[in-house]
């Protein structure tokens, strides 16, 4: 039986056919799109009206009116932190003279008296006068055996004889390695 | 009047939908149509909505955050001994001032004089500006960023007095430092310096967290305390030949 016997029908709409059938599976897929939209957008709606923002908001009012009452101390606790970090980094840097002074003296022996002592970081220079040279020599050799530990440099600048007293006079000057201090 | 009804007919849209629901160019308009008040809605309403939720759960996490801090905050203020705070506050200020304390220096430079038992000669102060608003902070590595007051000092003693004297002050507020120290075995003269730095501008930043002070510098406060010099009221400075040349 010939397809061609059909006189009512459309000889266009065969070809129109997929044409529309295209274009209606389109429009379904536009209209699953305007509600997912509209599906998307309620949501949104709704998330952003049931939001808890207003009432940490309320909450963060009711914080601030207690602690309100605490600036004072809060003021207190900052300066505090504030001096105490510089108090501490003073005490590490600050340099530490009475530990040095000590030092020289436990060096100088018995017989060896301090004529004149220099303290002037990082500069150290002490003139002893003694009359036994080796004392003397004991001393130097002991301010020789820091060099390295306290002392970078150690120098004899002048060492004399005082024919009247017959009594020896040194000078030795030193470089400090480290000037800091401790707690 | 049935000619009317007709030709009125004709121009209903029912007519017009009746005539073109089968056709391309229906399903065509219809598709557009959709189309076209989708995207409108998404890029005008959707898009927006979406941002303003982001923008929103931002400010409820930042919010969140915020309470938490001022919660902490609250807790800790609340727990924390206010005698104790005010001790340690005049602990740090009086190991360092906020402005040139002449008495406080004073004080602690006669204190090591009688610890040590050495004599006091004379004295004198550089103060520099007197000013507490002049936080003239210099740039000296000497100062290490504070104000100080320079003190030249001249004491008698043998050495070992020197060196106790030297110890004391080390271990007196307010606290100090000697630049140099030269002499005989008889007599020294000191420069030191004193530190002060001038009061910080706080302001009231609830929402910022609290820094509890540590256990190690409270171990420090508390060793400073023990360095506190005790004042006696009306003591006179014991002084071998006091003169005091101020200013």
């Amino acid at each position: 039986m010939s397809n061609n016997i059909n006189l009512i029908g459309d000889k266009n709409q065969k070809i129109r056919s997929p044409l529309l059938k295209r274009l209606n599976v389109l429009r379904f897929f536009a209209m699953l799109f305007l509600f997912a939209v509209s599906i998307t957008s309620t949501i949104f709606f709704l998330l952003i009206a049931f939001s808890p923002l207003p009432a940490l908001q309320q909450q963060e009012q009711r914080q601030l009116q207690v602690l309100s009452q605490f600036q004072t101390v809060m003021g207190r606790i900052e300066l505090i932190n504030n001096r105490v970090e510089n108090i501490d980094q003073l005490l590490q840097s600050r340099r530490s003279l009475d530990q040095l002074l000590t030092l020289l003296l436990s060096k100088i022996p018995s017989n060896v008296s301090l004529e004149a002592y220099q303290l002037m970081p990082p500069i150290v220079s002490l003139t002893v006068r003694s009359d036994s040279l080796s004392s003397i020599q004991e001393l130097s050799n002991q301010i020789v055996a820091e060099e390295g530990k306290s002392f970078s440099q150690v120098t004899l600048s002048s060492l004399a004889i005082d024919p009247e007293s017959q009594e020896f006079s040194m000078t030795i000057t030193a470089s400090l390695i480290n000037t800091q201090g401790e707690k | 009047m049935e000619y009317k009804r007709v030709f009125w007919g004709q121009k209903s849209l029912r007519f017009w939908y009746l005539r073109y629901k089968d056709s391309p160019l229906y399903a065509g308009a219809v598709f557009g149509v959709i189309s076209t008040v989708s995207l409108i809605l998404l890029i005008f309403l959707v898009i927006p909505q979406i941002q303003s939720w982001f923008s929103l759960r931002e400010q409820v996490v930042q919010m969140e955050q915020k309470i938490a801090v001022l919660r902490n905050n609250t807790t800790y203020l609340q727990s924390v001994d206010r005698a104790q705070v005010q001790k340690q506050l005049d602990i740090s200020l009086a190991a360092l001032p906020w402005d040139k304390q002449v008495d406080s220096i004073l004080q602690a430079i006669n204190n090591a004089s009688i610890t040590s038992g050495v004599g006091l000669g004379d004295f004198a102060f550089q103060i520099g500006n007197v000013s507490t608003l002049a936080a003239s902070v210099t740039s000296d590595p000497e100062t290490r960023g504070l104000n100080t007051t320079r003190v030249n000092i001249s004491v008698t003693g043998s050495l070992a007095r020197v060196q106790k004297f030297l110890e004391t002050l080390q271990k007196s507020l307010p606290l100090s430092e000697v630049i140099s120290a030269e002499g005989t075995s008889q007599s020294t003269n000191i420069l030191m310096q004193f530190y002060q730095k001038p009061l910080p501008s706080l302001s009231f930043k609830p929402d910022k967290p609290i820094v509890p002070v540590s256990a190690q510098d409270t171990a420090l406060l508390n060793q400073l305390s023990e360095w506190k010099v005790p004042i006696v009221p009306d003591q006179v400075i014991e002084s071998s030949n006091a003169a005091i040349p101020l200013f």
